[in-house]
């Protein structure tokens, strides 16, 4: 199923800062978990992804860094920063209401937004 | 080098850490895959740094995705639009800059902005500007002409003046700085009276031509060459010619008729046709005038050294007859001038009366009386601004545009017009500022025509409003503050640019009429007072004695508004004002000619000198002495012929 792009616009920035709240993730990683959690609803094209991060980090919300590990060439690998934390925590409460606004209108089945 | 960042270099290592081709080429990935990084990395326009980070992360990425086992064409797909990711990559990649890179950038932003709203603005302007021609409606020269149609010939001055002109002879050089204020047995006298009896032609003919009624010398812009070149003949170089008070430039081509437009880039031209400009007509006549009334001048002298009553009358009459014909004009110019010629005529009266008392009949000083008593009707001599309106007229009809209710905006041949006529302020920023006035800028900034005339208009109307104010009752100058406040700053001068170039020297004009007023009164009282003496035999112990047999008031000393002053000295009589100190020292003149005791200074200035210790020009101590006569030598500004010290 293919997203609005101002949907996707509003909804992509909390998903990858959500999934790096997890762990530290670099880009082919972020994509794979993208497109795996959301079961491809939230799959975007890699020319959307990486802009979004280099605005993230524009932002101060995440921050690169170079690392070596198992792969033959380094990868850049993204983590959240103190602010981003904060940014996931306000998102998660505004889409909340959101939720529960579209379920009072009964664009959600009740209980699908708690 | 340019690969290798700068620190790297001033460590003296040559890295290459920013080569992204080189990078890429490394890679070792498949061809479509190194075309899409290439051509993002590319299109992004990024600096070396940001490229070669865009393209080891995109190797990375794609290095993982086929390390996953997808295809590369799979890989190319999910990726999406290389153009469009570079372009959003940049966007993103110039948000994370140092901020004082995104400053200088907004800066440059807004620079732009600037200077596009700018160009627009003054294309709105230059299209206004180069989009308005004058309309010429008036020919003011023809109409200022127009009464002398409708006089006779043999009523015109002009035409025996001219010829007087060129029958004067060469004039010796020698008597150059003598020959205006030679005196019998000073130095000069003899070569002088050897002069005027050479030039007895020219006497003969100014003599004839000062009893005609009318000036009669119509207004032109054209030099009289034939004039002019006599007068550089006759005069030694270091004077000539009399200079015509305007020069036209050079013609470039005929002035439109009244009622034609203006053409676009034509030249405005200043010299002839058939309606030339009021501003720039030549006054050639003046420095002549005063040059016969000067002739005049040294004959009467001479005639009262051999007790010539009669030729001495005729030519104190002839000079004050020159002093109306002068005064004729309609410019405050020719005002001037006869206010001059008329002060020259009342010294040599006074000059007369001092020296050789009984040479003139009762006649002749009643004569001389009502000639000089007919000066500005008995009243205040006072300037008329009609000739200067109408230029001023003239200029806005060839400047502006007109919308037909007396406003309009400031055309090209206006600013060409006005720079030619900038040299007459003789203000060297009024000629750097008209020269300038061509742009479209200055052009929006100079006032409209309604708002240049009215600004005009409240400076000449404070000047006549001045004028009415005697002067012990003035508290300032109001015109030349009116005056002062268009030129206050370089914005105004801009603003105000034609007022300031067209507007007369304000400074002494009204003080001028007063003082001019003052030595009419006083050689009227002079007068007076030898007929008093001739009937009585004895001087009158005060002025009111005089009338009203012999003067219809007494003045008033125009510096004080108490009435002129009159003392009795060694039995002669001594008439003065309190002068420039408004104190009364008896009748005591300054002592030298540094300063004059006519001076008048505006009541603030007078405090600020008064405040002063050491003033370098200080006010005068002294009394303004009309009669007797007070002489300065030459030389040393000393007084001579002084008055006795006042008895205390």
């Amino acid at each position: 199923m293919r997203i609005e792009r101002e949907l996707m616009r509003g909804a992509g920035p909390l998903a990858v800062l959500k999934l790096l709240e997890r762990a530290d993730m670099y880009g082919y990683e972020l994509v794979e978990s993208l497109a795996s959690k959301t079961a491809g609803v939230l799959d975007m094209g890699q020319s959307t992804l990486y802009p979004l991060l280099y605005n993230l980090e524009a932002k101060g919300l995440i921050e690169g860094y170079w690392r070596q590990d198992a792969a033959p060439r380094p990868r850049k690998y993204y983590r959240l920063t103190g602010r981003g934390r904060k940014r996931v925590r306000d998102d998660t409460k505004q889409w909340r209401a959101v939720l529960q606004a579209m379920a009072g209108l009964g664009v959600l089945p009740e209980g699908a937004s708690s | 080098m340019a690969a290798t960042p700068w620190r790297d270099l001033l460590r003296g290592r040559l890295t290459c850490r920013h080569d992204t081709e080189r990078a890429i080429a490394a890679a070792a990935l498949p061809a479509p895959l190194v075309e899409c990084i290439r051509q993002v990395v590319r299109c992004t326009r990024l600096w070396r740094s940001e490229k070669a980070e865009l393209a080891a992360e995109l190797i990375a990425h794609f290095a993982d995705g086929i390390g996953a086992g997808r295809a590369p064409e799979e890989l190319l797909q999910s990726f999406g639009d290389p153009r469009q990711a570079a372009a959003l990559i940049r966007r993103a990649k110039k948000r994370a800059r140092p901020w004082p890179w995104r400053a200088l950038r907004r800066g440059l932003q807004a620079f732009g902005v600037l200077l596009a709203l700018l160009g627009v603005c003054y294309g709105v302007l230059a299209a206004r500007f180069y989009a308005g021609s004058p309309t010429i409606t008036h020919n003011y020269t023809a109409e200022l002409n127009a009464p002398l149609a409708s006089i006779p010939e043999d009523q015109k001055a002009w035409p025996l003046y001219w010829r007087a002109a060129l029958a004067l002879p060469h004039f010796p050089e020698e008597l150059f700085d003598v020959w205006l204020d030679a005196r019998p047995g000073e130095r000069g006298w003899e070569e002088s009276l050897r002069y005027n009896e050479a030039c007895h032609q020219s006497l003969d003919l100014i003599r004839q031509a000062s009893r005609r009624p009318v000036l009669g010398k119509p207004l032109s812009t054209d030099a009289d060459e034939e004039l002019e070149n006599h007068l550089r003949e006759i005069l030694r170089p270091s004077q000539t010619p009399p200079a015509p008070v305007t020069r036209p430039p050079s013609p470039s081509q005929s002035s439109p008729a009244a009622g034609s437009k203006t053409p676009a880039g034509a030249v405005a031209d200043l010299s002839g046709g058939d309606n030339p400009v009021v501003a720039s007509v030549v006054i050639e006549e003046f420095g002549l005038l005063r040059r016969f009334a000067h002739h005049l001048g040294l004959d009467a002298r001479a005639a009262v050294q051999t007790g010539d009553a009669a030729r001495a009358f005729d030519d104190d009459e002839a000079i004050l007859a020159i002093a109306n014909h002068a005064s004729q004009g309609r410019f405050l110019i020719s005002q001037a001038c006869g206010f001059g010629i008329l002060t020259f005529g009342l010294q040599s009266v006074g000059e007369t009366l001092d020296e050789h008392p009984a040479l003139f009949s009762d006649q002749q000083l009643v004569d001389l009386a009502h000639t000089i008593g007919a000066w500005g009707g008995g009243g205040t001599l006072a300037n008329s601004f009609d000739g200067e309106r109408l230029m001023f007229e003239d200029f806005l009809q060839r400047t502006y545009s007109d919308d037909g209710h007396g406003d309009g905006r400031f055309t090209p041949e206006g600013a060409r017009l006005l720079r030619a006529l900038a040299p007459m302020s003789g203000d060297p920023h009024m000629v750097d500022t008209a020269a300038a006035a061509g742009d479209p800028i200055d052009a929006a900034i100079l006032l409209s025509r309604a708002e240049l005339r009215a600004a005009y208009t409240r400076v000449i109307d404070s000047s006549i409003a001045e004028a009415r104010i005697p002067l012990w009752q003035r508290t300032g100058a109001p015109a030349r503050q009116r005056y002062d406040e268009l030129t206050r700053s370089v914005l105004d001068r801009s603003r105000y640019l034609p007022v300031a170039i067209l507007i007369p020297p304000l400074d002494q004009l009204n003080v001028t009429a007063e003082q001019t007023t003052q030595l009419r009164d006083a050689t009227l009282v002079v007068i007076a007072l030898e007929l008093f003496h001739r009937r009585h035999g004895r001087y009158p112990a005060t002025l009111d004695e005089l009338v009203p047999s012999f003067l219809p008031a007494v003045p008033p000393d125009r510096f004080d508004g108490r009435p002129i002053r009159y003392r009795l000295r060694d039995g002669r009589p001594v008439i003065y004002s309190v002068g420039s100190d408004l104190k009364d020292d008896g009748g005591r003149p300054p002592r030298t000619s540094a300063s004059a005791a006519s001076h008048w200074y505006p009541p603030r200035e007078r405090q600020a000198k008064a405040a002063l210790q050491n003033d370098p020009h200080p006010i005068p101590d002294g009394d303004w002495v009309f009669w007797p006569s007070v002489r300065y030598d030459r030389v040393t500004g000393d007084l001579i012929d002084a008055p006795a010290a006042p008895p205390n």
